[in-house]
């Protein structure tokens, strides 16, 4: 499994500018939120000195005084915010057919082959996240029966620790299928580059199966992904403090290099775990299809070397 | 007056050789002028949730004027139906609890005798508030002879009632808990020759005479129980029942709780018992409630006067019975917890200072909280500011991480939100609805004793709580009573303040509205042109010329200045406007705030950089701090910081959109 992580190193190096995609589709897409939302404020605050109270931190005086006399700062920002998360999935999912093309072919960036393969699998990568949509809607279902099970082992009257302790498995079990759907996601999107395969419900039926029969392998990998992604952001907020409440130019400028820094980290392990994943689904695939053909030779498999 | 320990003392050892009825056991001497006394003998029907019990009032007329009736609250009646006036006013709903239509309470009269004579079918249900003839909760019975002032009068009453399920704006039951509040049939307070009895409105609270209470409660045995004023004896009965005598004196209720599931912790504060009872299932709180007691004792006896009693009584409620949570009763108060709750939010604490408070502004002084219940509410949620501030530094609500939000903000903002509809002093059911209702009894009064605390001072504003509770202790006292005491200690009338406050709804939002400033440049024009070329000419050395032009160079540069303040609401309220210049220095500018402008000119060699109504934000009911200053030079520094915090967690937030699960997947 680390093996994977390692050897998407080499692949990164040659998609350096990847990581760069998608670092400036997340600053532009939310810029195109933040812009609007800072005109609001500019609007409200004027010249008092109430902008520079925010220096020091959030003022909660200003916040709700904010609140109450502009609400129309909600109805602006959510129906924005969600828009843009739209535009920002559907964006991603434009360019992880590119990337996911390139690393399935081991190439370095070609930017004819990159948007040739995006808006060729884009349309197909749209339908493999309806159809995870449909199993992710299916699986928080089954996380409803966790109340029913309590009733039955605790009867409809439990006490508070016991709903409280339900409550944080119900939160984690989600977080568990959410994890899950995203591996199938990821693994459907290989498998239909690799395959050229066009009937979607059969891809992610197929990366289920992918996602369990090498759970060993897949849920390491992308929990490693993710729990270096939450470090990163724990990092900035431990670090973060001394810089964001001290007043002055100088700090707004630190700010916000030390958070690009750790949004660009952030979209490094993004394309690493579309590497390590399409590496893995290679190698993987590769030896399913040479244990099939044992088999049908009637010859027992050979485990393959070490990556 | 008896130090506590030896009130209790006294009080255990006389109720061991003498039968209590009405005397004065736990205090030397009455308190109180103790009007309504009752002797009550009740049994609790756990599987029906019933109570069946009988009562006796001994009730004096301590006015100066006859009593030809007497009038009776009901207040469980309230539970009756949907066609109390308190279901059709709340529609079933009270606070964030729905009644349960299988869970209604009632209470029946089922005979009822003055002197030994049958009233019961004299009884005749009142509404002297609304139309709403199938409202039970006030009831009324002639008296046969006229009790004339000074003369008592004794009334036995026979009642049964329900309670209801799960417990509903503050009384009921919920499997093996059982609060039980306004649960007897309580005479109302005759005053200026009539009865004050209103119904049991949605919107309102409560108001009684004092008296002594003798209560015997019969509960099933293993069950402990709490309730107002001390436990004298608990006698086991053969029945697997057991009867528990509680005293109370100098009281003006009496609410009850039992439960088999409680699990006990005791403090002492002050020479003040402290007893919390706290549910099972959050029984790691329980010191968490004895500190939270212990606090309360200790600053309201030190900031506000002496707190007679000789023990107070925590409840927690049981899950599922959230209904009778955060609520008074004399020495015994509803505390509000969760499983799980973090440190850094204060929500069990903020109930217990809160709820203690009562103790003071309800039970100590016992206003009509029909008819004026900011003289309860409001003055306890601003006690509760002062106290739960000072103890939180500045962060009486929550202290988690980077937030930081004091209790003065939430009674500012929650006022914020919901001013528009009615002056403060208004009858609790005529408020426009239940929002207008709670921001006009706590957190507008309390913002509007904030900020008159900051306009008076802390220690002033003390001082004038303290005679207030001096003057008024064991008494009615009325908004009148207060603002006397206000203008009183303060040498000053301060009328003109609570007529703006109390009467009218008045919105206070003072702001800097220009400010401007330029470098004052020499005169120019036909007459000054003229005089300039004059002067010239006259200049004919080259020495006067020379002398002339070091002049001008050491002349200083002047900068003409100007503030523009405005009054934006109707509320004229004295401010201070700070003005800052370049060179540092400050100018404190007062305005009376009654016109509806008011601007500050200024020469001086130094530029204008900003100016500031209200510098220290003293006048926590200004409606908008963010208009109360301006500045010369754009001060974007704060708004860039913030707009850089934004972008960061948006694109955090955009590129795991699964954290949005966390708070979808907390509750369902």
């Amino acid at each position: 499994m680390i093996n994977y992580i390692k050897q998407a190193g080499p692949l990164l190096r040659k998609n350096k500018r990847l990581v760069f995609f998608y670092f400036t589709l997340s600053l532009l897409l939310s810029l195109i939120v933040v812009e609007p939302l800072r005109s609001f404020l500019k609007e409200y605050l004027g010249s008092s000195m109430m902008s520079a109270r925010l220096e020091s931190g959030l003022d909660m005086d200003f916040l709700t005084e904010f609140l109450f006399h502009s609400p129309a700062f909600l109805y602006v920002f959510f129906p924005l915010f969600f828009i843009t998360l739209i535009a920002y999935m559907l964006l991603n999912l434009l360019f992880s057919a590119g990337t996911i093309s390139l690393f399935l072919q081991d190439k370095g960036y070609d930017s004819a082959f990159f948007w040739g393969n995006a808006g060729r699998y884009f349309w197909r990568f749209f339908r493999i996240t309806l159809w995870s949509l449909l199993l992710l809607l299916i699986l928080f279902g089954l996380s409803f029966l966790l109340e029913s099970l309590r009733t039955v082992w605790y009867g409809k009257d439990p006490y508070r620790d016991i709903i409280h302790t339900w409550a944080v498995s119900r939160i984690v079990l989600r977080f568990l299928i959410l994890g899950f759907v995203y591996m199938v996601m990821d693994y459907a999107r290989i498998l239909t580059v690799q395959q050229d395969e066009t009937r979607m419900y059969r891809v992610v039926f197929s990366a289920i199966v992918f996602v369990l029969r090498n759970f060993i392998r897949t849920v390491p990998i992308a929990l490693i992904y993710s729990l270096s992604g939450l470090l990163f952001l724990f990092a900035y907020q431990y670090i973060s403090p001394p810089i964001l409440y001290k007043a002055g130019g100088v700090t707004v400028l630190l700010v916000f290099l030390l958070q690009q820094i750790v949004i660009l980290l952030r979209m490094f392990l993004k394309v690493s775990l579309y590497a390590s994943e399409t590496l893995l689904f290679k190698d993987r695939h590769a030896f399913a299809i040479k244990k099939k053909y044992l088999k049908d030779l009637s010859l027992k498999p050979v485990v393959p070397p070490a990556l | 007056m008896f130090s506590r320990r030896g009130c209790l003392f006294v009080f255990l050892f006389l109720f061991s050789v003498m039968h209590v009825h009405a005397q004065s056991v736990i205090f030397e001497e009455p308190l109180s002028p103790r009007i309504a006394n009752y002797d009550i003998d009740v049994k609790l029907d756990t599987s029906n949730r019933m109570l069946h019990g009988q009562e006796t009032l001994t009730w004096f007329n301590k006015t100066e004027k006859p009593v030809q009736d007497l009038h009776f609250h009901l207040y469980l009646n309230a539970f009756r139906n949907t066609e109390s006036t308190f279901m059709i006013e709340s529609g079933g709903r009270h606070r964030s609890n729905a009644i349960s239509s299988e869970g209604w309470g009632y209470i029946d009269v089922d005979k009822i005798t003055v002197e030994g004579g049958d009233m019961t079918e004299y009884m005749e249900f009142l509404h002297p508030d609304t139309d709403h003839p199938e409202d039970k909760t006030v009831f009324r019975i002639p008296l046969f002879r006229i009790l004339k002032p000074g003369q008592s009068i004794k009334v036995e009453i026979e009642f049964t009632a329900q309670l209801p399920t799960p417990p509903f704006a503050r009384t009921g039951a919920k499997a093996e808990y059982f609060f039980v509040g306004q649960w007897f049939p309580k005479i109302g307070v005759f005053e200026d020759g009539t009865w004050n009895c209103h119904q049991f409105h949605s919107n309102t609270e409560f108001f009684a005479d004092y008296g002594v209470y003798n209560v015997h409660m019969t509960v099933p045995a293993g069950n402990i129980l709490g309730a107002t004023g001390l436990e004298v004896e608990v006698v086991q009965n053969d029945d697997s029942t057991a009867t528990h005598f509680y005293h109370a004196e100098d009281v003006h209720d009496f609410a009850w709780t039992t439960s088999p599931d409680f699990v006990e912790f005791t403090g002492t504060e002050n020479d003040v018992n402290i007893r919390v009872l706290m549910q099972r299932d959050v029984a790691e709180q329980g010191e968490r409630h004895v500190e939270a007691a212990k606090q309360s004792i200790k600053y309201f006896e030190e900031w506000y006067g002496d707190y007679p009693f000789p023990n107070l009584t925590v409840v927690d409620p049981r899950r599922g019975a959230g209904g009778s949570g955060g609520m008074e009763y004399p020495t015994l108060i509803t505390a509000m917890t969760s499983y799980g709750i973090p440190d850094g939010l204060y929500l069990p604490e903020l109930v217990i200072v809160h709820e203690f408070g009562h103790n003071f502004w309800y039970h100590l002084l016992a206003s009509n909280e029909f008819e004026e219940s900011w003289l309860d509410e409001g003055i306890n949620s601003y006690t509760e500011a002062k106290i739960m501030d000072h103890i939180f530094n500045d962060a009486g609500v929550i202290n988690i991480g980077d937030m930081q939000f004091s209790n003065k903000q939430y009674q500012r903002v929650s006022y914020l939100y919901g001013a528009d509809f009615d002056p403060v002093l208004k009858a609790g059911w005529e408020f426009y609805n239940g929002t207008s209702y709670g921001v006009n009894s706590y957190s507008r009064p309390a913002t509007v004793l904030l900020t008159l605390d900051n306009y008076l001072g802390a220690d002033v504003m003390r001082e004038v709580m303290q005679e207030y509770v001096r003057t008024w202790r064991f008494r009615h006292p009325k908004s009148q009573d207060f603002i006397d005491v206000v203008s009183n200690v303060t040498g000053q009338d301060m009328n003109w303040y609570f007529d703006q406050v109390l009467y009218s709804n008045a919105k206070l939002d003072y702001s800097v509205d220009r400010i401007s400033t330029r470098k004052i440049s020499k005169a120019r024009g036909v007459d000054y042109d003229a005089i300039e070329e004059n002067d010239t000419e006259e200049s004919d050395s080259l020495q006067t010329e020379m002398a002339t032009d070091s002049a001008k160079s050491a002349e200083p540069e002047l900068y003409e200045s100007s503030v523009a303040v405005r009054r934006l609401g109707e509320f004229t309220f004295p401010v201070e406007v700070e003005v800052v210049f370049a060179n540092g220095e400050k100018i404190l500018e007062k305005w009376d705030g009654k016109d509806l402008w008011k601007k500050f000119k200024y020469t001086r060699e130094s530029k204008l950089v900003s100016a500031t109504v209200d510098p220290q934000q003293k006048i926590l009911l200004d409606m908008n701090f963010t208009n109360n200053s301006k500045t010369i030079a754009s001060q974007d520094s704060g708004l860039t910081k913030l707009t850089v915090r934004m972008l960061f967690w948006l694109q955090a937030l955009l590129d795991m959109p699964e954290i949005i699960n966390l708070p979808f997947s907390m509750f369902k």
